[in-house]
């Protein structure tokens, strides 16, 4: 266990060597993601107008959530399921699992240590929203501090989701039906298109039962102060049950994937 | 004349062999209807739930809103389809240094780079705009006439011009970008945002869509032309943007090419 956090720290520390490079593509990259809360922003905004608040959300709340949103977004970029095609079909998965270290920790780690880059590059465009759209934000350091615990627990709940996709490659090179309806779904039941408050009844308790909202709707509202102290809490123990649940899915997965592989040397 | 028959013998000979050659592979189709299928839901789900709470959004009524996702959909089909697969290759070609090889070919070289390919299955996406159009016209009652739809086919038509002289200029900045797998999430942000009329955003933004990457006026004057909201001056704008987009793609494109040093040794 000493050890993987030792390569943990070690590929996070590469990978955020390796993005301060690149951080002016990051900074481009994150201007194209701002487009998408940004239309969401108007279009609520625009709705409160003319109906006041819905299910505890008016101007500024939708505002706040989706500023806020951005960040989130961040930290929840994980390895896209369309880089396991690659990855497999090039059989250059096989140089990665000759290293004793599992790949997927390395890109667990290394994916966060590039986040560090990318959310320092988020700061700016942040700043640029909040000038032109003035949310009303004034979080305490509970908030503050269960918001980051929150959200890297997000990332890795995301990423675990990915990850187990990206094994799809294993059996079928064409997973992207499946990998396109599940982004669908996340998108709906996340919290990325709207707060599921906005939602009729039964898509809140479909989504409070699946993972994806508690990758992105969950971190957003516990900043913006939409949810109790005692909800936060719970929402934290949900989160530690779908990683858990994810890492033994991912674990028996893994091992049958890997029955499933033949490289060809040269 | 000839010259321009020649050229266009030479674009529908590729895309006649693209189509013969895309069709040889079925499960893409049914890869695409699932793709236009996820795309149609979650555009109608986010307009449904918008009109769940009004009746309007700064004027715009839900079979309205509809057609401008129709048109979304649709240009969208038409830029995957013929658009983006050309200007995929000619980056590649940009990054490979085999774009030597379409430059000396004996017909105008933007049109032969921005026609060699056709991504034959994306042409699901056209016909499911079609159906969405046809969807918001049914929920319009009565409010298309004949002079709206020949309006709209215009309108049309210059969104599909402008879109690709906007994503012609885009890609020939790989001339001295190189790289533009970043810039990507900019200009495909960009045309989503466009899924909403833009009407409905603070006015810098609708200029910013209008004037500096037009892409949201190529959509939302068509749908406005179909819904009988649009005046002369927004099918004005749309026609002169239109014109300025086509000429400015063709010499940004010479410019490219002048400043193109080649790969070749």
């Amino acid at each position: 266990m000493r050890n993987l956090l030792g390569v943990y720290a070690v590929e996070a520390r590469l990978a955020m060597q390796r993005q301060a490079q690149y951080r002016g593509a990051a900074f481009i990259s994150i201007l194209g993601f701002l487009i998408e809360p940004v239309v969401y922003l108007i279009v609520w905004r625009l709705v409160t107008t003319e109906t006041g608040a819905i299910g505890g959300y008016g101007a500024e709340q939708f505002t706040a959530y989706y500023i806020v949103w951005t960040l989130v977004r961040v930290f929840n970029l994980a390895l896209a399921p369309g880089a396991w095609d690659w990855w497999v079909q090039s059989g250059r998965i096989a140089n990665d699992l000759l290293h004793p270290v599992d790949p997927f920790h390395r890109n667990l780690a290394s994916m966060a240590g590039a986040k560090v880059v990318w959310i320092a590059v988020w700061v700016p465009t942040a700043a640029f929203l909040v000038l032109v759209f003035r949310p009303e934000l004034s979080p305490n350091l509970f908030q503050v501090v269960t918001f980051f615990v929150a959200a890297w627990a997000g990332y890795v709940i995301r990423f675990i989701i990915l990850w187990a996709l990206g094994l799809v490659s294993f059996w079928t090179t064409r997973a992207q039906a499946l990998v396109e309806v599940v982004i669908a779904l996340e998108l709906l039941l996340s919290g990325r298109l709207v707060p599921m408050a906005v939602m009729p009844p039964w898509v809140q308790t479909v989504s409070s039962r699946l993972p994806f909202k508690w990758t992105f709707q969950f971190p957003i509202e516990v900043l913006i102060g939409q949810v109790s102290a005692a909800e936060v809490w719970r929402g934290l123990g949900v989160q530690v049950a779908w990683i858990a649940a994810g890492a033994l899915a991912i674990l028996a997965l893994w091992r049958r994937a890997l029955r499933r592989f033949t490289a060809v040397g040269t | 004349m000839k010259g321009l028959t020649h050229s266009l013998a030479v674009v529908v000979a590729h895309w006649r062999v693209g189509a013969q050659y895309e069709v040889q592979y079925r499960l893409n189709f049914v890869l695409q209807v699932v793709e236009s299928a996820v795309r149609l839901v979650t555009g109608v789900v986010a307009i449904r739930i918008v009109y769940s709470f009004t009746t309007s959004l700064r004027g715009w009524e839900e079979p309205e809103l509809l057609a401008v996702l129709g048109v979304h959909i649709l240009l969208g089909g038409v830029l995957a389809t013929f658009v983006m697969p050309n200007m995929h290759r000619f980056r590649y070609e940009v990054h490979q240094g085999e774009l030597d090889y379409a430059l000396v070919r004996p017909v105008d070289t933007q049109l032969f780079v921005s026609a060699r390919q056709i991504s034959f299955w994306n042409l699901v996406d056209v016909v499911t705009g079609a159906v969405v159009i046809g969807w918001a016209v049914a929920g319009l009652a009565g409010r298309v006439g004949f002079v709206d739809a020949v309006v709209f086919a215009v309108a049309l038509a210059c969104g599909g011009v402008i879109l690709y002289s906007v994503w012609m200029m885009f890609t020939t900045t790989v001339f001295w970008l190189v790289d533009l797998r970043d810039a990507d999430q900019i200009i495909n942000g960009l045309y989503d945002a466009g899924r909403w009329p833009i009407r409905i955003y603070p006015f810098w933004l609708q200029g910013a869509l209008t004037a500096v990457v037009p892409l949201g006026v190529a959509i939302t004057v068509p749908a406005e032309a179909l819904t009988g909201r649009v005046t002369p001056g927004s099918m004005a704008v749309l026609v002169v943007v239109a014109a300025v987009t086509v000429a400015a793609a063709r010499a940004f494109w010479n410019l490219g090419v002048r400043n193109y040093s080649g790969a070749s040794a």
